[in-house]
């Protein structure tokens, strides 16, 4: 569609020049005031493009979420704040207890860890969005473990990719993939807290990923296997 | 000019292979026409008649602009928002479709009269002023 319309610029060029012009016929032919005329056609096309935008464009853009009006979502409703796709209830998870749930790492020299383990490790901070395909997203403070940490820990070699996989027993995106790239980036947290609170359990408690560049479905929540993939 | 529009129109022609060589990958191209051709049928033959005859029936004298203006303006949200207004049944959780739709939809019609009848205001009184001889 974007070739069909550009190759119709690209032919129709001449036109649209003499058309726009100042001086060309068709402006010289201009109707007189309170006709119809082109200019209130695209004055009026013009507010509908901008008043539409500003009424939804807020749930990705926050800053102007002030105008929200149709959007299906507010980047401020939802859990903690945060806008939310699967619920743990959905999910089949509901809350996990903290004496059941053990992280565990599998890799080259395997280990499991308890919910206090984790939040004994070096806590880092990061600020990265929930990007949903839908078409919202909203940033967050996340504060968690580092995936590298975890993978250096497991004898993971320097290529290494993981895969993780949810303890969520309904709904897709189960498990998901981190490349190489993504595994050892510092950014990529296994997340325990959101804006400073403990993670709400629709928001994954007691740990979800959180890494930069992903879509929303692959921040894999309820997180409790890490397998290191050679 | 003239190597400008053969470039962007051989770029255009590449563009529109790459999208026929995407679509040799869709099993069922029906959906994809459907999709394409329903918009098309949908604006030609539903929608630009509709408003260009509410356009000639509804509105006429000289104050059409801002009354059209805020027609087509009016149009556009209500489609926006139809989804919202229409939802069917219970959503998965409480953060997806959180507002107050119906209220938010009254609230825009409201903005969007309030601005034609400035609009229209404002032409009357340059309207008025013009009129008026030169001192």
């Amino acid at each position: 569609m974007v070739g069909a319309l550009v190759l119709h610029v690209a032919v129709k060029a001449p036109e649209i020049r003499d058309h726009w012009r100042r001086r060309s016929p068709g402006t010289l032919a201009l109707p007189a005031r309170g006709e119809p005329d082109r200019r209130s056609l695209l004055a009026a096309v013009g507010a509908a493009a901008g008043a539409v935008t500003l009424s939804t464009v807020g749930q990705s853009f926050t800053p102007l979420k002030g105008f929200i009006l149709f959007a299906p979502r507010h980047p401020d409703r939802g859990p903690q704040g945060l806008p939310v796709n699967r619920t743990a209830a959905a999910a089949g998870v509901g809350r996990i207890a903290d004496e059941t749930y053990r992280l565990v790492v599998e890799g080259p020299q395997p280990y499991t860890l308890t919910v206090d383990e984790l939040r004994a490790l070096p806590q880092h901070q990061v600020e990265l969005p929930i990007a949903c395909v839908e078409g919202w997203s909203r940033s967050a403070r996340w504060s968690g473990v580092r995936v590298v940490d975890l993978l250096e820990r497991a004898g993971a070699g320097p290529d290494a990719r993981i895969r993780v996989v949810s303890l969520q027993l309904r709904g897709g995106y189960r498990v998901s993939e981190l490349g190489r790239a993504h595994a050892r980036d510092p950014l990529t947290l296994l997340a325990l807290r959101l804006n400073g609170e403990e993670l709400d359990p629709d928001h994954g408690y007691p740990v979800r990923l959180i890494a930069p560049n992903r879509p929303g479905v692959l921040q894999t929540k309820w997180v409790g296997r890490l397998e290191v993939l050679s | 000019m003239k190597v400008v529009r053969v470039l962007a129109g051989a770029g255009g022609v590449a563009l529109m292979g790459v999208g026929v060589a995407l679509l040799v990958d869709v099993r069922d191209a029906t959906g994809v026409l459907v999709w394409l051709g329903g918009a098309m049928v949908l604006h030609d033959v539903v929608i630009a008649p509709l408003v260009l005859l509410v356009g000639l029936a509804a509105v006429r004298g000289r104050a059409r602009g801002p009354v059209r203006g805020a027609l087509v303006v009016a149009g556009a949200l209500t489609v926006v928002a139809l989804p919202a207004l229409l939802r069917p049944g219970r959503t998965a959780n409480s953060s997806v479709l959180p507002l107050d739709y119906p209220r938010n939809w009254l609230l825009a019609l409201v903005a969007v009269a309030v601005a034609a009848v400035t609009a229209l205001c404002l032409a009357a009184r340059g309207l008025a002023r013009r009129r008026r001889p030169p001192t």
